[in-house]
């Protein structure tokens, strides 16, 4: 037999060898070009903004440092792209059918509809106008959970070169400065600007976050000097009194959560997720 | 007979290729040997559904939209679910708190005092511990002694963690466990109506009862 006639014998082989190629070499290029999307903080010790009790300060007249241990932290925040495959495969959390518990009347609307993003929702850009109860849906959805606001203060006070950056009055600036800046109407991508020392992006500069237990931060008033609870409105067993007044920046992220309820949604505050 | 052998071996090898092919095909669009290093980030598959309630008329802002399962003070589960069809008059404490929890269960024994009998038994008060740890069903068996609770509409119940935030948010009760194991929260008594939307909310301690009063009469 002439080649010429082995060859629709062997054109199968050659059609199935060479795709599978392409197919190798394209996955390889692409696991090659993504960052790491999840990356493992170290563990360490962490000063609260908000120190423990009267009774602790007495004992304990230095601010008291709390340990951290080691977790996993998405590198950026959870993009427009990532959450349409969220409500894709769970139509529950689209916007024309979550229940109005769970997310007030906002919801989602940058997007165009309930599954296209549309030219206000860039697929890499932060996805915001998100609830916690939608946010926490997404992170468990993918085994992970919302960062406590523990994990995130501690990830939030490393710069470019230093784990601890939240006695650094240059630093706090820069970060005064970004919220100081109006909010685009079409937020820039994930990952295109600040990166700390541990390889994680965002976490100033870009976007507010949902934390886990925002629900902690019993702030009452605007005013950094106003940290006191008001006696009326709360059972305080004693969370009073700043650890560092010069760090302004961590007051109006307190003063912020504290500000949020659950089905609220910011058109400046998305999130991540933690493992 | 040569050539049709030939004819079929030929089909056969371009059938087996094309096999191969979409095999192939399968096999490298989910492989888990060019996947990013990372821990392993199981996708759960199942949809994550904000709602599994068999009624069809629940109202978007009901919290029956949750589905948590707690255990009562007689340690029965006790789905939230299970509260429907009936006003409630709810708070979130925990039995050690020695601050402002004992004022939030005496301002909701004044309501429970403005109304009628047949009203009454229409009424459940509910007490969600924010303390799981301690507030154990036999801890809240004995909170609800110590403090004459008519258990036939007064049910205090302990459940998890999640569960207890997830319920918190939805309210908005705020609440911080403290290094000495207090904690630090919201006083608020909430009246729900009988499809689980939030009417009312009475903010603060040693509060007059007539506005909540008020609000859950026109519920009857």
């Amino acid at each position: 037999m002439n080649p010429c006639q082995r060859l629709p014998q062997y054109l199968g082989w050659i059609i199935c060898w060479g795709l599978f190629c392409a197919l190798l070499a394209t996955r390889m290029a692409e696991a090659r070009e993504k960052p790491e999307k999840i990356v493992k903080i170290p563990s360490g010790f962490f000063v609260p903004l908000y120190r423990p009790s009267e009774a602790d300060k007495k004992n304990r007249p230095e601010p008291q440092k709390i340990p951290v241990k080691s977790f996993w932290l998405d590198s950026h925040p959870v993009t427009n792209a990532d959450y349409l495959a969220f409500v894709k495969k769970n139509p529950a959390w689209q916007r024309s059918q979550v229940p109005r518990l769970f997310a007030e009347e906002n919801y989602l609307k940058h997007w165009q509809s309930d599954t296209r993003l549309g030219k206000q929702a860039p697929l890499e850009s932060p996805v915001v106008n998100i609830s916690w109860f939608a946010a926490k849906a997404y992170c468990e959805a993918q085994g992970k959970k919302l960062p406590s606001v523990n994990q995130w203060e501690y990830v939030a006070q490393a710069d470019e070169l230093s784990p601890d950056a939240a006695s650094d009055q240059k630093f706090i600036n820069r970060i005064l400065e970004w919220y100081s800046k109006p909010n685009p109407e079409i937020l820039p991508q994930v990952s295109s600007n600040f990166k700390n020392l541990y390889g994680v992006h965002d976490m100033h500069g870009l976007i507010w976050e949902w934390i886990l237990d925002f629900n902690t931060a019993l702030v009452t008033g605007e005013s950094r000097a106003d940290t006191a609870l008001e006696r009326d409105l709360y059972c305080g067993a004693g969370s009073i009194g700043a650890s560092n007044f010069h760090d302004y920046a961590a007051f109006m992220r307190y003063g912020f959560r504290s500000s949020l309820k659950a089905d609220y949604v910011v058109g400046h505050l998305g999130f991540r997720c933690a493992k | 007979m040569k050539g049709k052998d030939v004819k079929k071996s030929i089909t056969q090898k371009i059938i087996l290729s094309f096999t191969g092919l979409f095999l192939t095909l399968l096999t490298f669009t989910s492989s888990p040997l060019l996947a990013e290093t990372s821990p392993s980030m199981h996708q759960h598959h199942h949809a994550v559904t904000p709602e599994e309630s068999p009624s069809p008329k629940l109202d978007g802002r009901s919290i029956y939209h949750l589905n948590s399962i707690w255990k009562n003070q007689n340690n029965e589960d006790t789905a939230l679910a299970s509260l429907k069809t009936q006003p409630l008059v709810l708070a979130m404490l925990y039995t050690s708190c020695q601050y402002v929890c004992p004022m939030i269960v005496s301002d909701m024994k004044k309501i429970e005092k403005g109304l009628l009998p047949e009203q009454l038994k229409k009424t459940r008060f509910v007490i969600v511990s924010i303390d799981p740890e301690r507030d154990t069903p036999k801890q809240l068996k004995s909170f609800a002694a110590k403090r004459s609770l008519d258990e036939s509409r007064w049910i205090l119940l302990s459940g998890k963690a999640d569960d207890i935030l997830t319920l918190a948010n939805v309210l908005g009760v705020k609440y911080k466990k403290e290094t000495s194991g207090d904690f630090s929260h919201s006083s608020i008594i909430h009246i729900i109506d009988a499809g689980g939307v939030l009417r009312h909310q009475q903010f603060g301690n040693n509060v007059a009862p007539d506005e909540s009063l008020k609000l859950l009469k026109g519920l009857f």
